[in-house]
């Protein structure tokens, strides 16, 4: 048997090494036979080699052996044939796939691609003709693959430079309990140099004579000076500890914050492969070159982007790259280039994607924006390219723009930009006919760091992601015109439509009247929307905080943070906000609440899920007692679903209390017991229940007819 | 049966839960309210720590009158198995050894009153301390995330 701990290094080893001979092989197949890149490879298959050995996987050590004596046989041969690297591919991917297998799962796994395995292995020794089984591993779900727990890799180095600043602040923190003593005792002084006075003062005036007196005082004016100097080296003492604090903890927070941080190239890896075999399937020729690698990039950004990549990557191969022969018509290279860059700029991650294609086809566009009445033929012609070009991120286009197996696969642009939009970004397509097409992302280099506008709304600071802004203005009240209740704004041609934000968060009416308004502008393609908050206070960065699960999908706030002061605040999701401003009114259907009172959790967990998936809300409550305490919380319930015996208060006594009392008479009950006798059901009934249910008998189908009986 | 348990005042009454649950006590500091979420229970979110936690009132809940705010107000953080909530209390005694046994247990109430969310109450230095019946008690603060 396998130690695991030892199966997992292997995996590991399997993956990192996977990952070079995949890169190494497709410079091999485009450059042709290099030395250095078949030592590199020859290396990475020997440790494979070793590290299966260690474990004794014979039927990988033997494959990994094969891949090996490939790699140095090359080194001397040189040619490298059509199809080799295809076959040495598939085993890098074959050996991927092992490496996410769980190790219970590994023995039959490896038993049952035991014939491909040696049909790999025979095919790299050059003894069986290529073209049968290549595909047959292709894409194969991964057998009893767990979920991977979210981890966070961290370099020892790193973490070393962070504890080594938490322990500077540790003995930092410790110098101002003396310094707190110090204080302490200065208050003693103090407090005895008053005694001193005060004794003084009632003597003065009755027995001291004038020259005691004197020399009192000047006892007391030394004890002063004393504190004052005493004080004045206190005070410089915390001076110079508040500037080193401050100096050290915005290190910690740097340090922490970039170890967040990964290079570009982390999740930029599976590209070049994904372009070489897509290209490959269309039957066209491209190469994908990746610049700025070591890019610094939040983690949660480079996971974020593979999606939105992927999608763009496949669209410039799909539309972008045309055919070798029309390409060389053209006179450009036959193969096409797709230039994936990273860098920083302006404090933002600038990602800009480039093919040397042939641009977008304008002419098709603007027969589809005609043809789906989404411009009239007039405007289609009139709008300037850029903007044209801005159709295609719309949902309704962008999936019907490119129907095909490769990028059509039910996701279009729209899909890209929503994720651009959701970190707070912004995205812009430009072109050049039968020159290329570039796209280009402007992303917030953390996540985790947002750049707001720090408002006021009812009185509260709230953020509002600076992506999401297309400008602020303050305007006189005067110049908002309100129509029907509907309020708006002239701004030139345009009537935009305002909103109040404390109406839209559910939130009170601000008491405060403010001589300007303060307008928060959103748009999408076609208009403008405003948003009117209390005042503007600044541009802030601020450090993005989850919110409590508890608190499910809040409407309108993406997530919360706090200020330098400690003061919590909630970032605003602009997209969702513009949503809800386009919609105006959501709708708002009232759902039926039910109160669900059992002290057995698995009986209430039941009932709420089989009411809540038919459109039901449901509160619960423990026992008799806790039911009542809901309704006297709340009050408001259609339905009272409870069980007969329970702790505190039993159902009888509960439902007779309901019953009693003038303000929750109305509201019917259903009574679920486990004793189904007669004499149990007409004290259920005599108590005040609707209908009575017996719970050995219960079925969805039951209490459904049940619910729907008793809101009658 | 001795049980610690942590003392504190709403109001005018004294409350009691057991040690274990209250995870910390912190100064007060601002609640600031949640969109769409805040209610008269469930108050907003406070920071404790440099996480935001949920605030809830208990004095709401319980249906006492709140005192005036002074600065020796405090914030008492509860957590069980995860699920953490803060609230303000008027006064902290501190903790002290409850002999559960001596709880003269209340007969349930039909109306809204604080007895319904009690185990009893218990007599403490001349004090009569309001024993918090916890499981009643963090029931009714989960409802209040869904009003």
């Amino acid at each position: 048997m396998i130690d695991p701990s030892m199966y997992h290094l292997l995996c590991n080893e399997i993956e990192t090494q996977c990952k070079i001979l995949a890169e190494n092989l497709i410079k091999l197949e485009r450059e042709g036979s290099d030395k250095q890149l078949l030592e590199s490879s020859m290396r990475a298959a020997h440790s494979i080699k070793g590290a299966s050995k260690i474990v004794n996987l014979d039927p990988i050590v033997h494959l990994a052996h094969t891949m090996e004596d490939w790699m140095v046989k090359k080194q001397t041969q040189k040619e490298i044939q059509i199809g080799e690297i295809e076959v040495l591919l598939q085993a890098v991917d074959f050996l991927s796939q092992l490496a996410r297998v769980s190790l219970q799962d590994l023995n039959d796994w490896i038993q049952q691609h035991l014939p491909f395995l040696q049909r790999l292995i025979d095919q790299i020794n050059g003894n069986l003709s290529r073209d049968t089984s290549i595909k047959e591993l292709a894409v194969e779900g991964v057998i009893g693959s767990t979920a991977i727990e979210s981890v966070l890799r961290m370099t020892p180095q790193k973490l070393n430079q962070i504890m080594g600043l938490v322990t500077e602040s540790l003995v930092e923190s410790r110098w101002l309990y003396p310094f707190t003593e110090h204080l302490e005792k200065m208050k003693r002084e103090i407090q005895n140099t008053i005694k001193s006075f005060d004794q003084l003062k009632i003597s003065a005036k009755s027995t001291l004579s004038p020259k005691t007196s004197e020399h009192h005082l000047s006892d007391i004016q030394k004890d002063l000076y004393d504190i004052g100097a005493n004080l004045e080296q206190r005070l410089y003492e915390l001076r110079e500890f508040t500037h080193h604090y401050s100096h050290l903890s915005d290190r910690l927070y740097n340090e922490v914050v970039e170890s967040r941080f990964r290079p570009f190239a982390d999740g930029t890896e599976s590209f070049p492969r994904m372009v070489r075999d897509l290209a490959k399937q269309l039957g066209k020729k491209a190469h994908l070159q990746i610049e700025g690698e070591s890019t610094l990039v939040d983690r949660e950004v480079i996971e974020k982007l593979e999606a939105p990549l992927t999608h763009l990557l496949r669209n410039a191969i799909d539309h972008g790259i045309e055919f070798p022969e029309e390409r060389k018509k053209q006179g450009k290279a036959e193969e096409g280039t797709i230039t994936l860059r990273a860098d920083h700029h302006g404090g933002m991650l600038s990602i800009t994607l480039s093919d040397d294609g042939k641009g977008v086809d304008l002419d098709r566009l603007r027969k589809i924006l005609i043809q789906k009445k989404i411009v009239d033929p007039e405007m289609a012609y009139q709008l300037p390219d850029s903007e044209l070009a801005e159709f295609l991120f719309i949902p309704a286009l962008s999936t019907s723009m490119q129907v095909s197996e490769i990028s059509g696969r039910g996701v279009g642009l729209d899909v890209v930009r929503h994720f651009v939009q959701e970190v707070g970004g912004k995205i812009r397509i430009m072109f050049e006919p039968g020159r290329g097409t570039t796209f280009h992302l402007l992303l917030p280099v953390a996540l985790s760091l947002i750049h707001a506008l720090v408002v006021t709304i009812s009185k509260e600071l709230y953020a509002f992601p600076l992506g999401g802004i297309s400008r602020t203005e303050m305007i006189d009240p005067d110049k908002i015109v309100s129509v029907n209740g509907a309020i708006t704004f002239h701004c030139g041609e345009e009537e935009v439509p305002l909103v109040f934000a404390w109406e839209l968060l559910g939130l009170a009416r601000p008491v405060e009247k403010n001589e300007k308004i303060c307008i928060i502008f959103l748009e999408d393609q076609t208009k403008q929307y405003g948003l009117i908050v209390d005042r503007f206070i600044s541009e802030k960065t601020v450090s993005v905080l989850k919110i409590d699960p508890r608190l499910g999908n809040i409407e309108h706030v993406s997530s919360s943070a706090i200020m330098e002061d400690g003061l919590p605040l909630f970032i605003l999701n602009p997209e969702n906000i513009l949503t809800s401003m386009i919609e105006h009114k959501e709708k708002n259907i009232k759902k039926k609440k039910v109160l669900v009172v059992d002290d057995s959790s698995s009986m209430r967990e039941l009932v709420s899920e089989v009411l809540e998936k038919n459109g039901y809300e449901i509160d619960t409550a423990v026992n008799g007692l806790d039911g009542w305490n809901a309704l006297q919380e709340y009050g408001h319930y259609d339905l009272v679903i409870s069980d007969v015996n329970m702790p505190r208060l039993d159902g009888i006594r509960f439902v007779t209390a309901i019953k009693n009392d003038s303000l929750f008479q109305h509201i019917p009950v259903i009574m679920i017991s486990y004793s189904e006798s007669e004499e149990d059901r007409s004290k259920g009934l005599q108590a005040g229940a609707k209908i009575y249910l017996g719970k050995s008998t219960l079925t969805p189908e039951i209490l459904l007819t049940a619910v729907v009986e008793a809101l009658l | 049966m001795n049980v610690s348990s942590f003392v504190f005042r709403l109001g005018s009454r004294w409350f009691s839960c057991s040690t274990s649950l209250v995870k910390e006590v912190v100064g007060q500091k601002p609640v600031i309210q949640i969109p769409h979420k805040t209610n008269a229970i469930l108050r907003g979110v406070v920071n404790i720590n440099g996480e935001l936690q949920l605030c809830v009132s208990l004095h709401q809940l319980l249906g006492i009158k709140q005192l005036m705010w002074n600065q020796y107000n405090r914030i008492v953080v509860i957590a069980k198995k995860g699920e953490i909530w803060a609230f303000a209390a008027e006064e902290i005694q501190g903790t002290l050894a409850c002999d559960y046994n001596q709880i003269h247990p209340f007969s349930f109430e039909s109306s809204h009153s604080i007895s319904n969310y009690l185990l009893g109450t218990i007599l403490f230095e001349e004090k009569e301390v309001n024993v918090l019946d916890e499981e009643l008690l963090l029931s009714s603060l989960r409802r209040s995330l869904t009003v």
